[in-house]
């Protein structure tokens, strides 16, 4: 009798120990409704694409709050997903310590995604010479404007192929019809310092804050809003719906400095009445002799898939990764359906990519990220990302751009405040 | 007479009379110890570790106590916090008041309607409201702006002007609890003998006279509750500041509570227990803010 009872016992532990070794579908986080329901479809399609069993749940979360709520996992290491889709801003806070990410280093040389995907962006979910994610978007900056409202003001986008040219343009738009041919954002600092062919940070990842031509970069900036060759929105920033209720939506807003993501997505969902009205145009160049290079683009933000270590699929999940970067459906589908140009290289032959867009006047907007794709500068990941940006975003671009503080003396309390963080 | 028959809870025994409201009390002590005392005791151990998020981390003592001190933002979190709160009483206690003798003065016909009316921001989620004066606020077009231009004031940038983010967080402090707070005192207020007047008035004293020896020391307890949880609202305000500000300080740190620079150097700079050495530094200033304001109530009760 004992015997069996023990046999019985036993026979159930075992049964726990399997059910409890096959971890459940794999969990994945994104950030907004709109990329859930993009990496439902993904997951459906990877199961049709000779996966059967392949199980995952897409969760969506916001864009701020998705972050803190993997923070939280992280740190106590309960309920954690197995793929994150991560803004590289807050990559950055886990790159102080042991970094909680799966090194996908060997797996994305093995695929050849380091030479498919463009070179520049590999470097964005690097750090310490070991990859961590792969981005998702190009991110490929350039100057989206009101065609009807340039075509009014009698400009021509040639007109404006240099800043130089866009300020002094900007200046005679403002004297005549009382606009302001750019509306500002913080953002637009570090795209500027890298289109010159410099950055916040250096490779090691280090502020450098305080280097002159990130003086003069900022001052620049605070100069043009004086002049009123840009404006400030009412929220001082272009990421806010209200801006699109409100400046743009009154017409005050001519042009914006915004990435692939930002026309595809922003301006085309939050600005749906404008159809027709908005083209997108390279960046103008920097002539000075202190920029490097005359690229007519630059490069800002983005979002990348990374693979939590403490994940017990980490083959699948790098299975789904690889899927959605590689597989030309997934790219085309994330383009058409108004997000942001996939940075893998291969897909950009889909003649759907080269399609004319109706939102911008039927411009094949992509063929132009495509062209300007080659000047884009690398981004560096930094421990101290988020914590700059936090501080840029929040505290001190109103404030230098008001001209309550100094754009030198601005650089410096950041620059010393990060050092004392380090 | 108890009839025998009636179930005890813990034993077949008839119980004391103290150990059933001890038994029935014994759900809401395990609940309080999982959910407040282990966090409270695990957040003060996590505040003594290292600043890791992921990995073992190690012992660092009192260090993250020490760098609070040296830390300027965090000072001015604090600074701005008390001044926050003292604004806070200083406005939506008098107008609580001003409201509640307006009300009992004014309008007993319309009482039950207004009390709703007042009541509603109290019991709207502070995150609702927040988003609503996101509104109210915002830039040219914001409702508060359009009220103001229609009067021919300059717009105010309300939410990005640092002359103006503290005066937008007292605003929308007020409007949560200004009609909470009258109606507390509303319902004192007619706690208070009519009698109390009439004699007053029959020995020749003036309604200035009456309301000062009469109305205020009888309300004394409803308003040093107010002023209680108010500070306290001010030190763990979250929603309010985090969508009109986003998280942060604001332009130049002007609204920076103490809440927020908790939030921030967890959730933005990836140091959490940084952040709960910050949560341990406001109980002792909590208690010193608060505590002579209990014991004002408490020696008020015995005279």
């Amino acid at each position: 009798m004992l015997g069996r009872i023990l046999a019985v016992s036993a026979t159930c532990v075992l049964l726990l120990c399997t059910l409890d070794a096959q971890p459940g579908p794999l969990q994945l986080w994104v950030t907004s409704a709109n990329d859930a329901k993009y990496y439902q479809s993904m997951v459906d399609l990877y199961r049709r694409s000779g996966h059967p069993k392949f199980q995952a749940e897409v969760h969506a979360y916001g864009h701020a709050e998705m972050p803190d709520k993997l923070a939280v996992a992280i740190k106590t290491g309960v309920n954690a997903p197995d793929v994150v889709h991560l803004d590289e801003i807050f990559f950055s806070l886990y790159l102080s310590g042991e970094v909680p990410f799966v090194d996908l280093t060997s797996r994305v040389r093995a695929a050849g995604l380091d030479k498919k995907i463009v070179p520049q962006r590999i470097h964005l979910f690097e750090y310490g010479g070991r990859v961590y994610g792969l981005p998702q978007s190009l991110s490929g900056i350039v100057l989206y404007y009101r065609d009807d409202l340039f075509s009014e003001a009698k400009i021509t986008p040639a007109q404006i192929d240099t800043w130089d040219k866009f300020r002094t343009v900007g200046r005679t738009v403002h004297a005549s019809s009382g606009r302001s041919l750019l509306s500002l954002d913080w953002s637009y600092f570090e795209i500027l310092l890298r289109q010159r062919g410099f950055d916040i940070f250096d490779n090691a990842g280090n502020p450098t804050l305080d280097s002159p031509v990130a003086v003069e970069t900022l001052e620049w900036l605070v100069a043009i809003a004086k002049e009123r060759v840009g404006l400030v929105p009412d929220r001082a920033t272009i990421f806010e719906p209200t801006f699109f209720a409100s400046d743009v939506a009154n017409n005050e807003t001519m042009a914006v400095i915004g990435a692939d993501w930002y026309g595809l997505d922003m301006i085309q969902n939050f600005a749906p009445s404008l159809k027709g009205r908005w083209r997108a145009m390279p960046l103008p160049v920097w002539t000075d002799p202190v920029s490097k290079g005359r690229a007519a683009t630059s490069s800002f933000a983005g979002e990348g898939l990374l693979v939590y270590k403490g994940s017990q699929r980490v083959d699948d999940a790098w299975g789904l990764i690889r899927f959605v970067i590689e597989n030309q459906e997934a790219n085309v589908q994330r383009y058409l359906h108004g997000n942001s140009l996939t940075a893998y290289q291969p897909a950009w032959s889909d003649p759907r990519l080269h399609r004319p867009e109706p939102y911008f006047g039927g411009q094949r907007v992509a063929e132009l990220l495509m062209k300007l794709a080659p000047q884009a500068p690398t981004v560096y990941a930094s421990p101290h990302k988020a914590h700059l940006v936090s501080l840029w975003r929040e505290k001190y671009w109103s404030a230098v751009i008001r001209g309550s503080i100094a754009p030198r003396t601005a650089l410096s309390e950041m620059q010393a405040e990060l050092k004392r963080g380090m | 007479m108890r009839p025998a028959s009636i179930p005890t809870i813990f034993s077949a025994r008839a119980p004391s009379p103290n150990r059933v409201p001890t038994g029935l009390l014994l759900p809401f002590v395990l609940c309080a110890a999982s959910f407040w005392l282990f966090p409270v005791i695990d957040g003060f151990l996590l505040s003594l570790q290292s600043n890791t998020l992921y990995g073992p981390s190690h012992y660092v003592g009192l260090e993250h106590y020490r760098a609070l001190l040296k830390d300027p933002r965090f000072l001015l979190a604090l600074t701005n916090t008390i001044v926050y709160a003292a604004l806070t009483v200083a406005v939506v206690v008098p107008l609580a008041l001003a409201m509640a003798l307006l009300m009992r003065r004014c309008f007993p016909p319309a009482s039950p309607v207004v009390r709703f009316c007042l009541l509603l921001p109290g019991v709207t989620p502070p995150l609702v409201l927040a988003l609503l004066f996101v509104l109210v606020f915002s830039g040219r077009y914001g409702l508060l702006n359009s009220l103001t231009g229609f009067l021919g004031a300059p717009p105010v940038d309300w939410i990005q002007d640092p002359r103006a983010i503290k005066i937008s967080l007292v605003m929308q402090a007020t409007w949560r609890w200004a009609g909470f707070i009258a109606l507390c005192l509303l319902s004192a207020l007619e706690g208070i003998p009519r009698e109390y007047y009439d004699i007053a008035r029959a020995e020749g004293a003036s309604p200035l006279a009456a309301f000062r020896l009469i109305t205020l020391p009888l309300l004394r307890r409803v308003l040093l509750f107010a002023t209680v949880v108010l500070i306290l609202d001010a030190f763990v305000l979250f929603s309010g500041a985090y969508v009109l500000l986003g998280g942060s300080g604001g332009t130049s740190d002007a609204g920076l509570l103490l809440i927020t620079y908790m939030y921030q150097t967890a959730f933005r700079y990836g140091r959490f227990a940084s952040a709960a050495a910050m949560a341990y530094v406001c109980v002792p200033l909590l208690i010193a803010l608060i505590a002579p304001i209990l014991i004002g109530v408490s020696s008020g009760r015995r005279t």
